[in-house]
């Protein structure tokens, strides 16, 4: 029997913002347990609400960037249930009335297009983190991740395959991270993935029984969580069986899903409109205001790059991080050399990414005298690693720490001369067509000048002595 | 549905509440009271004309930069079982 | 021991007596009569008797504080529902026996800084789910006019206070009659204003949409002097309204109006439901005063107010079981001990179980039931539809009428232990207050006269929303008119 597959998926991303959607304690990850909650976040007795604007912008750019369209009203609904994590004993979120509705996103799987409906994105409060493996008695909870803003981002069912869903996360999550929307940081779990799975005989209409797999935490998962759930429906109706409609989860270890062991029958949320807060009115001022400031969309930004040249590859790095994009910008702004910039960002200033003292003009400043060829590479690397902390000026840096190439073709080529009169072996062997002995040559003339002659010529000087092409 | 024991037993399991066998025929009874009470509002016509408030963006928010919160020890002042920085409750088996 | 606040006040300007005097006189006062009147939950004793003495030290430097700030040394209490920080707060039950509060509630906040002082928490029914007082886990409060019945509730413990001179006011709260019904059964003043005015921030919640806190005090004036300092925006609380606090009792010092210059509007249909025939009597009597005195009496109609009752038992469980879902024992609150315990689940049920009454329970219940799948529109949804009816019956009576009036109770004080097992008879006394709630208006209630065997009945008067102003000046006048003046005996 032949069967087609029908996934939906449902993403929570977290949102950058500096403080929690309804309190003011501070949405980090990483410190130390239960050191950032507030009286609101405890679920103390007589606490309140009260959202976060920037949480709300947010919210509503990650709606622009996915082309839906921004609800004027929305509400904020209770969702019930008892877990330890949860500390009022209910989630605030979105039900009936979320922010953003009916967007698209198109993915690329094989050079083939395809749209993917995004149904909603609601906002909604994070729960805490239950631990099991710290207490043989005990499960401990940590109250750090209460209250952390979310999106939830719910496509239509319009997925086909296990590699048009995991385009589709990669894709939304460059949207997002590019947005500054959230950091999408599978690790740090601030970018979870539930997938629904169903399969249904080729041409049939009605969809088949759904399964949910749960927090699946790399896309490599994803795809392997989706292809075994798919064969494993398709063997239970073909043995004429029925899938059980339930939650599951991915053992990334034996690469298949299994069921979760609950005790209850399926949560009764009782949904009801949270009382303590007012619907959520955007008027149109601020949505025009949000969307003017939006800057371009991952795509524009992505064709503006390639224009200049630079292959898709390097461009999807640059992309994947504000940092690294903002600073391309502003140094192309100071310099026209975009695969110059682009390079170094990529290839060395990433290194440094989470913290980056250095400003523009200084990077610019070092890609100058790299260009000149007054310093060579290796020095101009070393520099960077000085600047970026100290954000120094590179000239100061290179004739503090003697770097200055030599470049004077004089001066090399008496350099040169030294080291052919020491190595009259490895000359005349040269000389016979031994080619591959440049390399020695180089690295003799760069060792007598400790490293700072230009290797460009070197080269071309080396070369010319020895005929070589 | 009919307001029987089976009910109550249902809707305390839900509430994460036990009523004491010696109290539950009178809580049945009273429960059924009440609910045929408020069954009153069936006779209300369904006025479907909902008036709308204003749409006034006159909800209050809060400005992202400010942070308030507790210490670590304000945290767990009040929980009975505790274990270092973490609150600790029994061993849950399901993993969420 | 029944000074109002300006009498208070006027005695400490005139030297009469000093802040720590008059507090030692209640602190001795309630020694000797809350044993049985049990109104008080706790008593801070040496808190607030050296909080006395720093105020008089305070007024021996400077005096002008008094013209400033007329709640400057009143001695007055909270109902136990209002959290203070490093301070026990219970909210009537043994869930929180032992809950200490990490930080302050906006009203405590806004009286602290009127240098008032803080007597005592004020027991209530437990969680505010009650009528009568009688739910509360420290046992029930006894009305001082008669020790066999209940003083009302769920404020019951302020209203038995103030009536019996063991605080000059209390802030209570009222979700569907909490602060007028007890002012009505003690024979005092109970003040619920418009929704929104008071910070809900600190005060622990029963039904969110309903809850408002307000004064339970002597007279008319002293309740505009509390509400002046309680009201007001408060960050903290996205439902509270973006407005200044009030200054209603600068309007009522103006002496500026009449009960003429207002037309008050009687609801008969309504009270066709049944009400004791003193209390009908006695109203009567007033409105036929009122006539004769040339003011404007009209009838008007709120066609769905009898559905009030019904609308408001859904309402207010519904949002009470949410509310109270966070109370599980995990982080604060009443917790079982480990060692009874098989799994979470049990450890859930036992905790709520231990520490939740009856009544509580029956409401949590009850809410869950109304929410659960399935039946969320039936009732939920279809509440609050009828809630929305009952703002429009009120808004086109207020285009006629400047306050309307009633009783407030249809009943006398009942007797301990008589409604306990009747839970539906036990709501169905909330008819007369219910409505001001669920339409968020301002409403008091004054002691309109006393029954043959003493107890008290109390007037209501309903007013505009956000209209306080207006609603204190016809109360102000109405009081005037009356002329209550009696004290329980003893």
């Amino acid at each position: 029997m032949k069967y087609e597959t029908v996934i939906g998926l449902e993403v929570h991303a977290q949102l950058k913002t500096n403080t929690k959607l309804f309190s003011t304690s501070n949405n980090e990850f990483g410190d130390e347990p239960n050191s950032n909650v507030s009286v609101v976040d405890l679920g103390l007795p007589g606490v309140l609400p009260v959202l976060n604007t920037e949480a709300v912008r947010l919210a509503i750019i990650a709606g622009l960037n996915t082309k839906c369209k921004i609800n004027k009203k929305s509400t904020f609904a209770r969702k019930h249930y008892f877990y330890p994590d949860l500390p009022k004993g209910y989630q605030i979120s979105q039900y009936d009335e979320p922010i953003a509705s009916n967007g698209l996103l198109v993915v690329n799987v094989d050079g083939n297009e395809k749209k993917i409906r995004i149904n909603r994105i609601h906002m909604e409060e994070d729960a805490g983190k239950l631990i099991h493996d710290l207490s043989d008695e005990y499960s401990l909870v940590d109250l750090n991740r209460a209250g952390v803003p979310l999106i939830e981002i719910v496509t239509e069912p319009d997925i086909s395959t296990s590699e048009e869903a995991v385009e589709y996360l990669k894709k939304l999550r460059k949207i997002l991270v590019f947005a500054g929307v959230s950091d999408c940081d599978m690790e740090k779990g601030n970018f979870r993935c539930d997938a629904n799975i169903s399969i249904r005989p080729v041409g049939q209409k009605e969809l088949g029984v759904k399964t949910e797999i749960k927090n699946v935490n790399s896309f490599r998962y994803v795809q392997k969580a989706i292809e075994y759930e798919i064969t494993r429906q398709a063997n239970v109706l073909d043995k004429g069986d029925k899938i059980i409609q339930e939650t599951r989860l991915f053992n990334a270890g034996t690469n298949k899903t299994y069921s979760m062991r609950s005790k209850e029958d399926a949560h009764d949320y009782r949904y009801f409109p949270d009382p303590d807060l007012k619907p959520l009115i955007i008027e149109d001022e601020e949505l025009e205001r949000i969307s003017s400031d939006l800057n371009q969309s991952y795509e524009e930004k992505l064709s503006s790059y390639i224009s200049l040249g630079l292959s898709s590859d390097d461009v999807e790095i640059l992309l994947s991080e504000s940092i690294l994009f903002s600073f391309f910008d502003k140094s192309l702004e100071l310099i026209n050399e975009p695969k110059l910039i682009s390079n170094w960002i990529i290839t060395e200033l990433i290194k440094y990414k989470s913290d980056i003292k250095l400003d523009a003009n200084n990077f610019v400043e070092l890609l100058k005298m790299v260009k000149a060829g007054s310093i060579n590479n290796n020095s101009a690397k070393e520099v960077l690693s000085k600047i970026v902390v100290s954000n120094e000026s590179p000239e100061k840096i290179v004739k503090d720490m003697g770097l200055t190439q030599e470049s004077s073709e004089d001066f090399l080529i008496s350099i040169i001369d030294e080291v052919i009169e020491a190595n009259p072996s490895e000359y005349e062997r040269i000389n016979n067509g031994e080619e591959k002995l440049l390399a020695f040559f180089v690295g003799q003339t760069m060792k007598l000048t400790k490293g700072k002659g230009n290797p460009q010529i070197i080269n071309k000087i080396l070369k010319e002595k020895f005929n070589l092409s | 549905m009919p307001v029987d024991k089976k009910l109550v037993e249902k809707i305390s399991k839900l509430s994460r509440l036990n009523i004491d066998e010696s109290k539950i025929n009178d809580f049945v009874s009273n429960f059924e009271e009440i609910l045929n009470y408020i069954d009153l509002l069936e006779q209300v016509p369904d006025n479907s004309n909902q008036n709308e408030e204003d749409l006034i963006s006159d909800y209050a928010t809060r400005d992202d930069s400010i942070i308030e919160k507790l210490s670590n020890d304000e945290v767990l002042m009040n929980a009975k079982n505790k274990d270092g920085k973490f609150f600790a409750v029994k061993k849950v088996i399901d993993e969420e | 021991m029944y000074k109002t606040i300006e009498d208070i006040n006027k005695g400490y300007k005139k030297k009469d007596f000093k802040p720590s005097e008059l507090v030692s006189e209640y602190l001795s006062e309630i020694k000797l009569k809350d044993q049985k009147l049990n109104s008080y939950t706790e008593v801070f004793e040496d808190l607030v008797f050296s909080h006395a003495q720093n105020l008089d030290k305070e007024i021996d430097s400077d005096n002008s504080i008094l013209d400033s700030n007329i709640l400057f040394g009143i001695p007055i209490a909270l109902k136990d529902i209002f959290l203070v920080k490093d301070l026990i707060c219970t909210s009537g039950s043994k869930m929180l026996e032992n809950y200490v509060s990490n930080y302050d509630s906006k009203v405590y906040e806004s009286l602290k800084i009127t240098s008032c002082l803080l007597l005592g928490k004020n027991n209530m029914d437990e969680f505010a789910m009650g009528s009568s007082t009688e739910t509360s886990y420290h046992g029930p409060t006894l009305n001082p006019w008669d020790l066999n019945r209940v003083p009302g509730g769920s404020s019951g413990g302020s209203a038995s206070a103030v009536a019996a001179g063991l605080a000059c006011a209390s802030i209570g709260t009222d979700t569907g009659g909490s602060i007028r019904q007890p002012a009505s059964f003690c024979g005092i003043v109970g003040l619920k204003p418009s929704y929104g005015r008071v910070s809900r921030f600190g005060m622990i919640a029963f039904s969110s949409s309903l809850d408002q806190a307000g004064p339970l005090c002597r007279t008319v004036k002293d309740s505009a002097i509390l509400l002046d300092s309680i009201s007001g925006y408060d960050s903290k609380d996205s439902t509270c309204l973006n407005l200044p606090p009030t200054n209603c009792y600068t309007e009522l010092c103006k002496n500026d109006f009449n009960l003429k210059d207002f037309t008050i509007g009687i609801p008969s249909k309504l009270l066709d439901i049944g009400l004791d025939r003193e209390i009908k009597t006695n109203f009567d009597s007033l409105i036929k005063e009122l006539i004769s005195n040339g003011v404007k009496v009209v009838d008007i109609e709120l066609p769905n107010a009898k559905y009030s009752v019904a609308t408001y038992y859904i309402i207010a469980p519904c949002e009470a079981s949410s509310n109270l879902s966070r109370f599980d024992g995990v982080r604060y609150g009443h917790s079982t001990d480990y060692k009874n315990v098989k799994d979470l689940e049990e450890f859930y049920i036992k905790n709520r179980s231990e520490g939740f009454g009856d009544e509580v329970k029956r409401r949590i219940m009850l809410g869950n039931y109304a929410l659960s799948s399935g039946y969320y529109d039936a009732y939920y949804l279809k509440a609050n539809k009828v809630k929305e009816m009952i703002v429009s019956d009120f808004n086109s009576a207020f285009n006629n009428v400047d306050c309307i009036l009633s009783p407030t109770c249809p009943e006398l004080p009942f007797n301990l232990g008589e409604k306990k097992n009747d839970p539906l008879k036990m709501y169905l006394s909330d008819i007369l207050t219910i409505p001001a709630n669920l339409a968020q208006l301002p409403s008091i209630s004054i002691p309109l006269s006393l029954s043959k065997n003493n107890l008290p009945i109390g007037l209501q008067i309903t007013g505009k929303k956000l209209d306080e102003n207006t609603l204190l000046k016809v109360a102000n006048g109405l009081e005037n008119l009356i002329g209550f003046s009696a004290t329980p005996k003893g």
